[in-house]
């Protein structure tokens, strides 16, 4: 049984406290995934944050035999996604979310390739732009906190974001 | 969908020991139905007060304890306000080197980079430094290590875990610097130094609440010693909401030097230039360079890894270039002659700095004229040798690239100039 496995089966058990261990897992990627399918940062994180509440509700239903925690977790989130664009009435194409959830769980990456992306991001210049890669990338901060934190407008972070992904996307090509 | 991919990769790179937002963790699990049904086990719910945890001691017993642990929280208290410590840097030697950069060799005391003393620096060629400041940078970063470990060692700063699989949540340090102005009932107001915002003159407000530490070198002091113009690095451990008025656990550090040292675009000025990889006798910028880019020149696609080779770095400026050579001189009257089987400067002059579209369009700003390569351009080359082997004259085959070094302009970014 992995560790993973572990804290689910505590919690299961009755012991919450380790189910603060799944969420601090996989918030991050979450929020960011839920933001990209709504592109409002604060509904995303509602989102997000309903997602690990029905997931933990639901938690008895998982089965481990047929998917992986994170793929649950993140078809949760698209369903969640579809019924907040829909309630909404935003126009958007929701028709590839769900496969979108099946690639975006998926730990597709080897270590190298994991050395290669923390190497290029540590290297990103100027040195802020690494900072604001980590912050939001890493520590799953939004542009707002991240603006507040640096002292910058909110629109320069994302300019700052988009330029380091650009340069990580030369570097790691 | 590709981009997706990309940002969820990166999500997954992310180091273990990585601080995350734990106020979006904590309003997750604040909001978790209080279910029971998972199991037939029903856990107490009962608050645990100290008290409740040493019940079956003697009272006598609960105050020695309780002594001790005093005595134990005073004495780790003065050990970690001892680690900052006032860091001094010499400059040993300063100059310019053969690449027309200012250059300086320091000594550090009290720093804990000390074991790179007699490290050779390079500045900026815009920066506007001189060697004096260089070492004030230094200074600063060393401040800033010293600073930043003094806070992961307080648990109420670091707000460390303890979990086995994830490991320790690190505390990614970055704090406001900037000269402070004045006190008030709603916070201190810093004149900050953000590296590329231009709200320098009007200052900042920050929160201070009445528990907030004022730290010069490693002493608590009273918030009334602080004087306009002190450079400051304002701290707040709350990541997703630093600036909160609630925040807790604010520390205030006074530093040693002008606020403008420990800013990070002042930070980026300076460079280690150490021995090339692979060629000791020769000089080259380390691996984190200047702001640096390079520009592919020419790739060869010949120089493999082969039994008793070794692949060697060199960067030198361009002195000459025909149809089947280049002359570099990489410094100390040394020339380097650069076999080509073609006449590839040429080419890339013609062609190749016309294709600075593939950059993502984000030097797009940039006139491929000023990246032409010209007479004194910077070249990094790179190559094979047989081991123990060192000669001035690299054939076609040997190579492996040749790149244009290139730089981000300070004051512009999105513009990009021949190093």
């Amino acid at each position: 049984m992995n560790k993973e496995q572990e804290y689910i089966v505590k919690t299961l058990d009755g012991d919450t406290a380790s189910y603060r261990h799944l969420v601090e897992r996989y918030q991050t990627g979450l929020i960011i995934y839920c933001e990209q399918l709504v592109h409002d940062r604060e509904e995303a994180e509602d989102i997000a944050q309903e997602t690990f509440i029905k997931a933990y509700e639901k938690l008895a239903e998982f089965d481990p035999e047929k998917a992986r925690f994170s793929t649950w977790l993140y078809r949760i989130a698209s369903n969640k996604a579809i019924d907040h664009l829909r309630r909404s009435k935003r126009k958007v194409d929701v028709s590839h979310i769900e496969e979108m959830a099946d690639v975006a769980s998926q730990p597709n990456l080897h270590e190298d390739e994991i050395l290669a992306i923390r190497t290029a991001v540590d290297e990103l210049e100027p040195p802020i732009i690494s900072e604001i890669i980590k912050a939001y990338y890493w520590q799953g901060k939004s542009y707002q906190a991240i603006a507040e934190e640096f002292g910058l407008p909110i629109n320069t972070v994302g300019t700052w974001i988009r330029k380091g992904k650009a340069q990580l996307k030369e570097v790691l090509a | 969908m590709k981009t997706f991919n990309f940002d969820l990769n990166l999500v997954q790179a992310a180091p273990k020991m990585n601080t995350i937002d734990i106020a979006f963790t904590d309003k997750v699990m604040a909001n978790l139905p209080n279910i029971q049904t998972f199991s037939t086990h029903i856990h107490s719910k009962r608050k645990q007060t100290v008290w409740y945890r040493f019940r079956h001691l003697p009272k006598f017993a609960v105050v020695l304890l309780a002594l001790a642990a005093l005595f134990i929280a005073s004495t780790v208290t003065y050990a970690v306000v001892e680690t900052i410590k006032q860091a001094n840097v010499k400059v040993e030697k300063s100059g310019v080197n053969e690449f027309g950069r200012k250059e300086l060799t320091v000594a550090f005391d009290s720093c804990a980079e000390q074991e790179k003393n007699g490290t050779t620096y390079e500045l900026k060629k815009d920066s506007g430094l001189s060697t004096e400041d260089g070492a004030k940078v230094l200074q600063a970063q060393c401040e800033r290590d010293a600073i930043s470990s003094w806070i992961r060692k307080d648990p109420a700063l670091s707000k460390e875990t303890t979990d086995p699989q994830y490991g320790p949540l690190e505390l990614n340090f970055t704090g406001t610097v900037g000269k402070f102005q004045s006190l008030s009932d709603e916070g201190i107001s810093i004149r900050a130094t953000p590296a590329f915002t231009a709200d320098e003159q009007r200052g900042r407000l920050l929160p201070l609440p009445k528990d907030a530490r004022i730290v010069e070198a490693g002493t608590v002091i009273d918030r009334k010693d602080l004087k306009p113009g002190d450079s400051l690095l304002y701290f707040s451990p709350d990541r997703a909401k630093p600036f909160a008025v609630d925040a807790k656990n604010i520390v205030v550090f006074k530093l040693n030097l002008d606020a403008k040292y420990y800013s990070l675009d002042m930070q980026s000025y300076i460079r280690v230039r150490k021995a090339c990889p692979g060629n000791p006798s020769r000089s080259c910028l380390d691996s984190n360079h200047i702001n640096m880019v390079t520009l592919i020149v020419a790739q060869t696609g010949n120089a493999g890894w082969q039994d008793g080779q070794e692949g060697r770095m060199l960067e030198g400026r361009v002195v000459s270039w025909n149809d089947n050579e280049i002359k570099l001189d990489v410094g100390k009257g040394v020339i380097y002659t650069i076999q080509t089987d073609s006449n590839v400067i040429d080419t890339y002059n013609r062609s190749k700095v016309y294709g600075l579209a593939s950059f993502d369009n984000i030097y797009a700003k940039t006139d491929p004229e000023d990246l032409k390569i010209r007479v004194g351009d910077s070249l990094q080359i790179g190559y094979n040798e047989p081991k123990g082997q060192f000669s001035s004259t690299i054939t076609w085959k040997q190579m492996s690239g040749i790149n244009l070094m290139v730089e981000r302009k300070t004051d512009n970014i999105d513009m990009l100039r021949k190093y």
